[in-house]
């Protein structure tokens, strides 16, 4: 009963594993177990014969002239093989070309009613007017067009509230876009463009007083009674 | 040093030919480095290989493909640590596709046993250890690829762990943990063995 319980105890001080004081117990008692780890850790010996015979065996000397033969062979055989290919390949590009073009001459796309995935700073807010459009740059935060910012885990990022909604005057919609876009491409940086204070709060705009101009009417007589 | 390999040029007609040419052309530093690699790890493909497969010949044929197949994507593999560890990988792979890509048993067991025995010892005694190395690589080849691979590769690189480590880019403690699982799964399927011979 006490040897069944061993059992799997012998395979693993047989592999390597330091032995239990339990197991060392009872091996002490026991001539059967330790008859059989005997054998088992003479059957692993013979195993690590077996294979250590492999650090014995040698390739033929003609191994290494024979790879570099098949290796030459190999790159002789290649460049019918790569042009094949190669036209495959240009062939593919040429076509998604061609396609593109044809889909480009049909026509703009209709505008998307509100949301463009491009890339703006988010504090670019112009003024509202009257019949306004609304765009969404909700892109701004995942990749600053300037600069770089640790990448942030899809979880936090689909956690984020979308950005605001921009109203920007009617007919405008589309200089905004033109703008975000050139800020992607860093055409055009934010450094350039921004030197307020952001962190600032706004200040009312101070109104200035502009005098009506005085209108003096002309004097008919005037350079003619002078002789 | 003199490369072994012959360079490769396309002649093509018009503009394109230059780049045609510069493109299919073999990098001459690439060329020396990979024949330094065949020399320096043919002996490691062949030794893999023979480790899965137990014949010289087929051993060989293994580690030729194996190269081959390195010299086509010989620049994504330059690093020689990097290579070698691919090399062990591939030569393992293709020598486990050709084991069950031929189901002659008979011709397999004819080459099992490698060399003659070190123990000197009657007839009788030669027959059993013979037997016995037959059951031994068969629970070899049993063993689950991970843990054969690592098998073979503790006693190709001299129970070297650290550089089994390196060939298979895994951590010591991985490779020690698969060695030992081995062994235990070999202990186990071999103990039947043992009985067996004592009942003799």
């Amino acid at each position: 009963m006490a040897c069944a319980r061993h059992k799997s105890a012998l395979s693993d001080v047989a592999a390597g594993a330091p032995v239990a004081a339990e197991l060392e117990a009872h091996l002490a008692s026991c001539e059967g177990c330790r008859e059989e780890l005997r054998s088992l850790e003479q059957t692993l010996a013979v195993a690590d014969d077996d294979l250590s015979r492999l650090l014995l065996a040698e390739p033929s000397p003609a191994l290494v002239a024979r790879i570099r033969s098949a290796v030459a062979e190999s790159v002789e055989a290649t460049p019918g093989w790569r042009l094949g290919w190669g036209f495959v390949v240009t062939a593919s590009v040429a076509a998604v070309i061609v396609a593109t073009v044809l889909v480009a001459q049909r026509g703009p796309r209709p505008e998307p009613p509100a949301t463009v995935a491009d890339r703006a700073p988010a504090h670019e807010t112009p003024r509202a007017t009257p019949a306004p459009e609304t765009v969404v740059l909700e892109s701004a935060h995942r990749s600053p067009p300037v600069e770089s910012q640790p990448r942030v885990p899809s979880r936090a990022r689909a956690q984020r509230p979308r950005e605001p909604e921009i109203l920007v005057p009617a007919g405008e919609a589309e200089g905004l876009l033109r703008f975000a876009a050139s800020l992607r491409r860093r055409s055009v940086t934010p450094d350039s463009l921004l030197v307020a204070d952001l962190s600032a709060p706004l200040t009312e705009p101070t109104v200035r007083e502009i005098p009506p101009l005085e209108i003096v009417p002309l004097d008919p007589n005037e350079g003619s009674g002078a002789e | 040093m003199a490369s072994g390999f012959p360079r490769q040029e396309v002649v093509l007609d018009g503009a394109m030919s230059a780049g045609w040419a510069e493109a299919l052309s073999l990098d001459p530093a690439l060329e020396r480095e990979f024949e330094a690699r065949v020399t320096d790890s043919s002996t490691l493909a062949f030794r893999v290989a023979l480790g899965v497969l137990r014949r010289r010949e087929e051993a060989e044929d293994v580690a030729q493909e194996a190269f081959l197949r390195a010299h086509r994507s010989f620049a994504a593999i330059r690093d020689r640590d990097r290579f070698r560890a691919w090399l062990v990988r591939t030569a393992f792979r293709l020598a486990l596709d050709r084991i069950r890509g031929e189901r002659r048993r008979a011709r397999r067991e004819d080459a099992v046993a490698l060399e003659a025995g070190r123990h000197a010892g009657s007839v009788e005694d030669e027959a059993a250890r013979g037997e016995l190395r037959m059951r031994v690589a068969e629970a070899v080849a049993a063993l689950p690829e991970k843990l054969r691979l690592v098998t073979v590769l503790v006693a190709i690189e001299e129970q070297d762990l650290d550089s089994v480590a390196r060939l298979l880019e895994l951590p010591v403690g991985t490779v020690k943990s698969r060695l030992f699982r081995a062994r235990k799964e070999l202990a186990e399927r071999l103990r039947w063995l043992v009985h067996d011979t004592k009942a003799h």
